[in-house]
């Protein structure tokens, strides 16, 4: 295990002002380098991040994969697909340089040679940068593979760096350390892994016990890329720097939270991966929870990982989770049927290549939960997800209670409703707030209007990737965008029994028309009085 | 394009536009809503902005005014085409409204013209509105200029004020609407007087400076060199810093020193300019030390060899390890810094005295910034720093990031590439805009500690 630096070090007065903090040299290590999030993704971000400075001064990239193939040809693949999929066109001199030495080490995961190979490969990399390189492993694979991969680095020694301290836990004397010794001391080796993190609460937990009994807690960074959108960090600034919502923000006045992520894409080709997991694993279990925290939590004592992870504990653990005779009043499921969207004709989940026949996966799933506070207790709290519907959109919708009495007259007042804020994730980010307004002419007739903000309106900044911050904030040790081991299986302790109760339903499932609103039976499991916001 | 007016008024189209608006004629796209006016009024602009959103937003419902940031560019009319070129390459970090007052002393009449133009970055998204005015004026509106421009800003939202050809009368007028100035501390013969007035302006608003955002990559490089905890114990015995910059940009090297003595705690020392290079010390606070090696490192002073020679950018490899070598940083044997030619021999000597005294109790920092006649854009080409007496360290600016070279106590020598893609000018500008709707804290000190730094006359 990574041993913890003990010795108070003194700041570096020169980091004040600077927008990008230091990163320290490093070496990431891409597990399953040649699959899709890679390509997509990891490598786009890499390049965006040399592109702009922001990685460590002294940076290698290690990718690990099946296919037996030279350095050379991986490096071309790199290219390829920051070429295709980077945000920005490369700079030919920037691109050169960041995959200039590249390397592969091709082998199954379960090949203890792959980690005597890749051992070597990260020593050769230490000895041309002179000094010992923090390790960075990225598990980008299936996931039955993270703990085959994480056991083997732990195996091969590929984990062990940080531990030159003394037996008190101080560092060696400076000036008698040699120079490696000192740089050993300061480097670490971190492990990323990908969700889906375990499919099953006794999954994830014996998961996390594999890992832990390899990585300290603090050196484990279990993403969750929605995390890293600006949009969602923007939350917390929305709830925590503006003091008009703080007195609004509870059960007296709040009446119901909505969070939809809704998707008008099918499954594009991963069926394989999908039918196994289905809407509740693959959005609900990780990225809608992760919402809910941050629309529940109350406000952290500062910003640190520990601090605003602990806020996101005490929220998932006061989620009732369901007993099984509960699921039915509280959780819905469908599956998308044949119909249309942006005016061409879409086949059926059923109908999708590689999904089983007579499959009991769930493409859309809503959930009605109850935060079991001081603070929200009795304001449901609707989550839904699905493929195939009208458009897509991720956003949060607070509904506010009524006004307690309306003194208008009742033909003007027929439109009030009540206040509502949204906050839209993707796409068009910003907020909204629904507001009474009324009509213009002799008559006091009521109807509601938006007042709208973009966030794109506001500031001459683009967005980085998710990923460009996470993996930055991953190699600087910075944990607070990762959900942490008892968050993960918290939020699995909720979702655990939906899905066992639905397994054990089987199917067929209800189904909805593509590119509609979603199926009728999720209505069933709104409260009286609430619906849910057209998508 | 459409065209809205009153017809009431003198309508000019954009093909029989004014001279100057002709000019300007970077700042319009294809699809833009375009309305213009001779002799026109503060008022008829502002009612014709409101006038295009309406019509934008009957055209295209997913539309939104951006509104982020006003710039006010007050220009000379016969460059106004090439400031609103410079303005169309800003990449994405186009001010939300841009007033752009074209001027030209001899002008009677106020024309105008005013645009919008949408980018919707994805199918589905609201596009993002920006607007445009542009104002043709003379010297009889200089009086009243803050009059003209007041109602033609969005109100509540950051003003940023730029004057690239340096109106100081337009800039005084404008300040009280801004709350923000772009300058470009290099673009002034003497970079003393550069830096001065930038302090004075630092007294009534933000300034973003672009010759500070210029050094920004190789602050963050020199951040993240001492990051590591032990060598932050390194920040204490830094003994010499060497830059290398553009001919023109000694105000950019003065800043980045500036700022290490304002974050280090090092009292500046007034520079001298004497053979092209501009030299002398700072000393540190009570407290810190080169690292207890006095004797020896005044020694290795004598003979340093730190960072690539003033005036010859070397790219990487054996020629600029030769460099390296060949490379002499801070004082130069029989020119000290600090020592005007108009002192005696005497005190000369005193002064060496003293100043060897405080350079064997390691409380100075020698600095040496150079002209580098090989490069060709505004800024940096080398930063070099000894660290007491054996370590060096050096960031040398090239294709694709910057070189840096580390020389351990131990003799051993490591080059690589920090890489980095170069922003540009435009780029450069773009990040001004960006920086207005920021406040970096540590610009001010640094820039107190350049003008103590910067020499007499210095260019």
């Amino acid at each position: 295990m990574n041993a913890v630096i003990q010795q108070a070090v003194p700041q570096n007065p020169l980091i004040e002002g600077l927008e990008r903090l230091p990163v320290p040299p490093t070496t990431l290590v891409i597990f399953g380098a040649t699959g899709d999030l890679a390509r997509r993704k990891l490598l786009p971000a890499l390049y965006n991040l040399a592109h702009e400075g922001g990685l460590p001064e002294i940076f290698h990239l290690v990718g690990v994969s099946r296919r037996e193939k030279p350095h050379e040809h991986y490096r071309e693949e790199c290219e390829q697909a920051i070429r295709r999929f980077s945000r920005r066109k490369p700079d030919e001199a920037v691109l050169s340089g960041l995959l200039q030495d590249v390397r592969y080490v091709p082998g199954v995961f379960d090949d203890e040679a792959v980690y005597a190979q890749l051992a070597k490969v990260l020593s050769e990399l230490e000895r041309i940068a002179g000094q010992p390189l923090s390790r960075l492993f990225y598990l980008s694979t299936a996931p039955s593979f993270f703990p085959t991969i994480v056991e083997a680095l732990g195996r091969q020694g590929l984990t062990a760096l940080t531990t030159q301290t003394g037996a008190d836990g101080a560092r060696p004397n400076r000036a008698a350390a040699p120079s490696h010794a000192r740089e050993r001391e300061e480097a670490t080796c971190r492990v990323v892994i990908e969700k889906p993190f375990g499919s099953s609460l006794s999954e994830a937990i014996s998961l996390n016990e594999r890992v832990l009994s390899v990585f300290d807690e603090s050196a484990v960074f279990r993403i969750d890329h929605y995390l890293g959108k600006e949009t969602v960090q923007n939350l917390m600034a929305l709830r925590f720097a503006n003091g008009m919502f703080e007195p609004l923000w509870n059960r007296n006045y709040i009446d119901s939270v909505q969070i939809t992520a809704a998707e008008d894409i099918g499954i594009e080709g991963r069926a394989g991966y999908y039918d196994r997991a289905g809407a509740l694993r693959d959005l609900i279990q990780n990225h809608m929870l992760q919402l809910l925290c941050h629309i529940a939590m109350e406000p952290p004592a500062s910003f640190t990982a520990d601090e605003v992870r602990n806020e996101k504990v005490k929220v998932l653990r006061a989620i009732h989770a369901p007993k099984p005779s509960e699921v039915e009043q509280m959780a819905r499921r469908a599956q998308y049927a044949a119909g249309h969207l942006g005016g061409d004709g879409v086949i059926g989940y059923l109908e999708e290549e590689g999904v089983r026949e007579g499959s009991a996966t769930e493409t859309f799933a809503a959930l009605r939960l109850e935060v079991d506070n001081w603070r929200w207790a009795g304001v449901p709290f609707y989550l839904r997800a699905g493929k195939r519907l009208a458009r897509k959109v991720t956003e949060i919708a607070v509904t506010l209670k009524p006004v307690p009495h309306v003194a208008f007259s009742e033909e003007g007042a027929r439109e009030i409703k009540p206040n509502q804020l949204v906050l839209t994730v993707q796409p068009n980010e910003g907020v909204s707030l629904q507001l009474g307004a009324k009509v213009p002419g002799p008559r006091m007739t009521i109807r509601p209007v938006n007042m709208e903000f973009l966030y794109g309106t506001s500031f001459l900044s683009q967005s980085p990737e998710a990923y460009e911050r996470l993996i930055v904030d991953a190699m600087r040790g910075d944990a607070t965008l990762f959900t942490r081991n008892d968050e993960v299986e918290a939020q699995w302790r909720i979702c655990d029994p939906i899905i066992t109760a639905w397994e054990q339903a089987g199917g067929p499932l209800p189904s909805y028309p593509a590119g509609s609103e979603g199926p009728a039976e999720a209505n069933e499991i709104l409260l009286k009085g609430d619906e849910w916001r057209a998508i | 394009m459409s065209a809205l007016g009153r017809p009431s008024r003198e309508r000019a189209d954009v093909g029989e536009a004014p001279e100057a608006i002709a000019a300007a004629e970077g700042l319009l796209e294809e699809g833009d809503s375009v309305w213009s006016e001779a002799d026109t009024t503060p008022s008829a602009i502002e009612a014709a902005l409101r006038e295009l959103l309406v019509e934008r937003h009957a055209q295209q419902g997913s539309v939104a005014p951006a509104r982020a940031l006003n710039l006010i560019a007050f220009v000379d009319e016969q460059w106004a085409g090439e400031i609103a070129n410079r303005m169309r390459n800003v990449g994405p970090y186009h001010a939300s409204r841009l007033v752009m007052l074209s001027y030209n002393p001899d002008r009677q009449r106020m024309d105008a013209r005013a645009s919008i133009s949408s980018h919707q970055r994805k199918r589905g998204e609201i596009a993002l509105l920006r607007e445009s005015v542009l104002v043709e004026i003379g010297e009889e509106h200089l009086r009243d200029l803050h009059k003209i421009v007041d109602p033609l800003v969005v109100r509540d939202i950051p003003t940023l004020l730029w004057s690239p050809h340096h109106h100081e009368e337009a800039v005084e007028a404008l300040l009280p609407l801004a709350q923000s100035i772009l300058i470009d501390s290099i673009d002034e013969r003497d970079c003393r007087q550069a830096l001065s007035s930038a302090v004075k302006l630092t007294e009534e608003v933000c300034v973003v400076d672009l010759a500070w955002l210029r050094s920004a990559p190789w602050r963050e490089r020199l951040a993240g060199a001492f990051q590591p905890p032990l060598m932050r114990e390194d920040l204490l015995s830094i003994s010499e810093v060497h830059v290398t910059h553009h001919p023109d940009s000694a105000a950019a090297a003065l800043l980045l020193v500036g700022w290490l003595c304002a974050r280090l705690r090092w009292q500046p020392q007034r520079l001298a300019e004497a053979a092209g290079a501009i030299s002398g010390f700072a000393t540190k606070a009570d407290g810190q030390d080169s690292g207890g090696q006095g004797d020896e490192r005044s020694q290795d002073l004598k003979r340093s060899q730190v960072g690539p020679r003033p005036g010859k950018r070397a790219g990487a490899g054996h020629e600029r390890s030769q460099d390296l070598e060949r490379s002499q940083v801070g004082p130069r044997p029989g020119k000290r810094a600090g020592a005007g030619h108009e002192r005696s021999q005497d005190l000369e000597r005193s002064q060496d005295l003293e100043r060897s005294q405080e350079i064997e109790g390691g409380r100075q920092v020698a600095i040496e910034l150079a002209a580098d006649r090989s490069l060709n854009v505004p800024g940096l080409a080398s930063v070099a720093l000894r660290i007491g007496s054996d370590r060096r360290m050096s960031f040398e600016r090239a294709d694709g990031g910057l070189i840096t070279h580390r020389v351990d106590p131990n003799g051993q020598e490591r080059t690589w590439k920090i890489l980095g893609a170069s922003r540009q000018e435009r780029g450069i500008l773009g990040e001004g805009m960006r920086q207005a709707l920021l406040r970096d804290r540590s610009y001010r000190p640094a820039l107190q500690a350049a003008c103590q730094l910067a020499p007499r006359r210095a260019r």
